[in-house]
C-alpha cells in the first residue's frame, strides 16, 4: 500500500468534515477518489499532502508513518491552479522543482523530456500570461511531474482539455501506472473514471460510502437486467419482464428488466415465444454514473 | 531554510529584473532632485530677477532724505513733488513701482507701493526690510549718533554655541543639524516600510488569487513562504536604497558646489553684512557631522530599518493572506498605517520642543512607533538603557508580529470567498493553534 489512512477525522469550526476515513491505496494502481462537490474530497486530499493535519488518525505512506520528506515524492495538481503569470515557464518549473529539492540539472532535464511530450518546448521562455488555458494546464501538470513522484494526485486534470489533450493525458496516466507510479484521480467525469481506475472510494458528507476495486463494485451494483439487441418486430409486454429503449435514437437496443427473479433462460423463452430476431443478449453492467447516483443517494436517504 | 532562501531569490530576481525597478531606482531620485531644484531655482530667481526693479519714491516731505542704499535687485529714484498720476507714469515704461510716502500725523509716514501687475512677497518684504533699515539709521543720526558707531553696530552679531555637560563632561551640541540628519533617516525608514510593506501584501495577494498558492504549500510551509517573501522585498529594497545612496554621493560633489554658491550669493545679497555670513557659513560647516557619532547613527538606523520593516511587514502580509482581493485590504491597513503616520508626524513635534519628554520616550519604546520616533531622538543622545530596551521592544514586537501573520498566513492563504472581517482575522488566529 502506497497510502493507508486509519480512522482520519477533520474539523472545521466545529463541523465534521472528515469522520473516521479508511482507505488504502495500492501501490502501481489508479484510485478513484470520488463524490459530490462539498464531499470533503479536497480537505483529504491536503491532508494527505500535509498541507493541513488531520485532527485525529493516522497516514500511513509506503507502510510508514507519513512525514514531510515523503511529500516530495508526490506530485499534487490541485483543483485550483495557477502560474506566475509574468515569470517564463522553464524559470517557474525550475523553481518548482527546487522547492522539491530536485537538482538543477535533473530539473532542466525533465522540463525538457515533458516538455517534448506535451508539445511545449517552444514556449518555455514565454512568460505564462501568454499561453491559452489548455497550454497553461499542460505547464501545471508539468510542475506535478518533472520530480518524478511516486504517488501523483491529479484534482479533476480534465477540465480545460479539448478532447484531444485529454486523451494525450489519459493515455499519460496510464503509462506513468505501467512506470509503477501509483496515481489518485480525482474527477467528475465518470467515463473516464470507469476506463482508467482499478479502484476507487466514494465519499458523501465526510463519509466513505463506496471503496474497493472497481470490477467488485460494478458486480455488487449489478441487477437482474439485461440489454438486448434486436431485428424486426419489436417485443410486446407481457408477463415476464418489462423494457425500456436505451438510446434515443437507436430502437434496436432496448433494456430488459424482468418483474420478478425470473432466469435468463425465462427472458429467452418469452422473446422466442414473441418470434423476436435476437441479435444478442448480456447481461446490463451499471455505468460508474449510475453507481454514483445510486450510491449517493441511497446514503443521503438514510440520513434523512 | 534553504526554502526559505529559494523564495527569498524568486520574490527578489523577479522583482529586480523588472524594467520599471530600473527605470523607478535611477530615475526617481533625479525626479526628487529636479523637484527641488525647481523649487529652489524658482525661489532665488524670483529673490534676485535678471533686471533690477525700477522704483520710483514720490516723496513729497522729503522724509526719506533721498537716501535709500541701492539695492542689486532694485534701483530707487527719488521724486519729491507730489503728483497723483501713478498709472500714466507706470504705463509709460519708465518705472516698474511707485513708493508713494504720504505724511502721516503721528509718527511714521505712509508707506504705499503701487504696481500695475501684483507685487510678488519678496520683493515687497526687501522694501519694507530696507525703509526699515534706513528709517533706523536716519532716526539714530538725528540723535547724533555717528554713522561709523552705527556701522560697527551693524557688524555686530550673536551667535550661540549650544554645551551639554554631563558627568563632568561638557560637549559642543549640533543637535539641530543632527534632528535633521535623524529625521531624514526617519523619514526614510517611513517611506520604506510604507513601499516595501504593501509589496509583500501585494504579493501574498497575488500568489492567492493565482491560486499559485494551491501548487506552492505541498512543497512549502505557508510560513516558510511568508519568510522567504519578507526576506525577497526586502533584499530589493535595500538594493534599490543602495543604489541610491551610491547616485547622491555621485551627484552630491557637483551638486554641493552649485547649491552652495546659490545659497552664498543670495545669503550676500540679502543680509550685505560681512560678519552675519562668516557666521552663517561657519554655521552651516561640516564641523557638527564630525561631533555626531557617525558609526552608532548608522548601525542603529540599520537596525530599525530592518526591525520596522519586519514588524510592519509580518502585519502586512498577514493582511495579504486573510483577503481575496486588493480592494477588500483598505479597511484593515487603515489600523497598522495609522501608528506609522502619527509616528512621523509627531517626530517632527520633538525638533523644536524636548526630545527627552515622557511621551517621547513612551512612543520609542514602542515597536509600532520606534522605528521613526527613536531615530529622530538619536542624535540628541539618548541613555544606553532607553536605546536597548526600544531594540528589545522592537526585537520582540517583530517575532510577535511574525508569529501572529504566521499563523494568519496558514489559514488564510487556503480560504477563500469568504468575505474577510476582523472576526476572520482571529478565528483564522484561533483554528492554525
Amino acid at each position: 500500500m502506497i497510502i493507508e489512512t486509519n480512522n482520519i477525522c477533520k474539523y472545521f469550526q466545529g463541523k465534521l468534515i472528515l469522520d473516521n476515513i479508511n482507505i488504502n491505496i495500492p501501490e502501481a494502481s489508479i484510485f478513484g477518489l470520488l463524490g459530490p462537490n462539498g464531499a470533503g474530497k479536497t480537505t483529504l486530499i491536503r491532508i494527505l499532502t500535509k498541507i493541513i493535519e488531520a485532527d485525529s488518525g493516522s497516514v500511513l505512506f509506503d507502510g510508514k508513518p507519513l512525514l514531510m520528506k515523503d511529500v516530495y515524492h508526490m506530485g499534487y495538481l490541485p483543483e485550483e491552479r495557477g502560474l506566475y503569470k509574468k515569470m517564463g515557464l522553464e524559470e517557474q518549473l525550475l523553481f518548482f522543482a527546487a522547492l522539491k529539492n530536485i537538482p538543477y540539472i535533473q530539473a532542466k532535464q525533465a522540463i525538457k523530456k515533458w516538455a517534448l511530450k506535451f508539445d511545449l518546448a517552444h514556449l518555455l521562455n514565454k512568460p505564462a500570461e501568454e499561453l491559452s488555458k489548455g497550454m497553461q494546464q499542460k505547464v501545471q501538470l508539468m510542475a506535478s511531474l518533472i520530480h518524478n513522484p511516486k504517488l501523483l494526485i491529479l484534482d479533476e486534470p480534465f477540465s480545460g482539455f479539448d478532447p484531444i489533450h485529454a486523451q494525450l493525458l489519459q493515455e499519460e496516466i496510464k503509462s506513468l501506472k505501467a512506470q509503477g507510479t501509483s496515481i489518485i484521480l480525482s474527477s467528475h467525469r465518470m467515463e473516464t473514471v470507469e476506463l482508467l481506475c482499478d479502484h476507487l472510494a466514494l465519499i458523501n458528507q465526510g463519509r466513505v460510502i463506496l471503496d474497493g476495486e472497481f470490477n467488485q463494485i460494478q458486480k455488487a451494483f449489478t441487477k437482474n437486467e439485461w440489454v438486448l439487441e434486436y431485428e424486426g418486430n419489436q417485443p410486446q409486454n407481457n408477463t415476464v419482464f418489462h423494457f425500456e429503449q436505451i438510446l434515443e435514437n437507436n430502437a434496436s437496443m432496448l433494456l430488459i428488466k424482468p418483474f420478478t427473479t425470473v432466469s435468463l433462460n425465462q427472458i429467452l423463452a418469452e422473446l422466442m415465444h414473441q418470434n423476436i430476431a435476437i441479435k444478442s443478449i448480456k447481461q446490463h453492467q451499471p455505468s460508474m454514473n449510475s453507481i454514483f447516483i445510486e450510491a449517493v443517494a441511497q446514503n443521503n436517504h438514510s440520513h434523512a | 531554510m534553504h526554502k526559505i532562501i529559494l523564495i527569498a531569490k524568486r520574490e527578489f530576481l523577479t522583482r529586480v529584473r523588472k524594467r520599471s525597478f530600473i527605470v523607478m531606482t535611477l530615475l526617481s531620485p533625479l525626479l526628487l532632485l529636479a523637484f527641488y531644484g525647481i523649487i529652489f531655482y524658482l525661489n532665488i530667481k524670483q529673490q534676485t530677477p535678471d533686471k533690477p526693479y525700477r522704483l520710483l519714491v514720490v516723496d513729497a516731505e522729503n522724509f526719506l532724505k533721498q537716501n535709500l542704499p541701492q539695492e542689486k535687485s532694485i534701483l530707487f529714484e527719488f521724486k519729491l513733488t507730489n503728483q497723483k498720476k501713478y498709472e500714466e507714469e507706470l504705463n509709460s515704461g519708465n518705472y516698474d513701482l511707485i513708493l508713494e510716502v504720504k505724511k502721516n500725523p503721528q509718527q511714521l509716514p505712509e508707506f504705499n507701493l503701487y504696481s500695475l501687475d501684483n507685487i510678488g512677497f519678496f520683493i515687497k518684504e526687501k522694501v519694507a526690510n530696507t525703509l526699515t533699515q534706513q528709517i533706523q539709521q536716519n532716526k539714530l543720526i538725528e540723535n547724533g549718533i555717528s554713522p561709523e558707531l552705527i556701522e560697527q553696530i551693524n557688524q555686530m552679531a550673536t551667535h550661540i554655541n549650544t554645551v551639554q555637560i554631563k558627568d563632568n563632561l561638557t560637549k559642543a551640541n549640533h543637535s539641530e543639524m543632527g534632528a535633521l540628519i535623524g529625521f531624514i533617516m526617519a523619514f526614510v525608514i517611513y517611506i520604506f516600510i510604507f513601499l516595501y510593506g504593501v509589496q509583500v501584501m501585494r504579493g501574498a495577494i497575488e500568489e492567492k488569487s493565482s491560486r499559485i498558492v494551491e501548487i506552492l504549500v505541498s512543497s512549502v510551509k505557508p510560513t516558510e513562504l511568508m519568510y522567504g517573501k519578507i526576506i525577497g522585498i526586502a533584499g530589493v529594497g535595500m538594493t534599490q536604497f543602495l543604489i541610491w545612496v551610491i547616485v547622491c554621493l555621485g551627484l552630491m560633489g557637483p551638486l554641493s558646489g552649485v547649491i552652495g554658491q546659490m545659497v552664498q550669493s543670495n545669503f550676500e545679497s540679502s543680509l550685505q553684512n560681512s560678519a552675519q555670513i562668516q557666521q552663517i557659513s561657519q554655521n552651516i560647516g561640516m564641523e557638527w557631522l564630525f561631533e555626531l557619532n557617525l558609526p552608532l547613527l548608522f548601525s542603529l538606523f540599520i537596525c530599525y530599518f530592518i526591525g520596522g520593516y519586519l514588524f510592519y511587514g509580518a502585519l502586512f502580509a498577514a493582511i495579504g493572506a486573510a483577503v481575496d482581493n486588493d480592494t477588500d485590504t483598505q479597511q484593515f491597513m487603515m489600523p497598522i498605517t495609522m501608528p506609522l503616520v502619527f509616528s512621523l508626524i509627531y517626530s517632527q513635534s520633538i525638533i523644536g520642543t524636548n526630545p527627552d519628554g515622557f511621551l517621547t520616550s513612551f512612543l520609542s519604546m514602542l515597536p509600532f512607533t520606534s522605528p521613526v520616533v527613536m531615530m529622530v531622538r538619536i542624535p540628541y543622545g539618548v541613555p544606553t538603557i532607553e536605546l536597548v530596551c526600544s531594540l528589545v521592544s522592537l526585537c520582540i514586537g517583530f517575532m510577535l508580529s511574525v508569529w501572529f501573520a504566521g499563523k494568519i498566513y496558514r489559514v488564510g492563504l487556503l480560504s477563500y470567498g469568504n468575505k474577510t472581517t476582523y472576526k476572520t482575522f482571529w478565528k483564522m488566529f484561533r483554528q492554525s493553534n
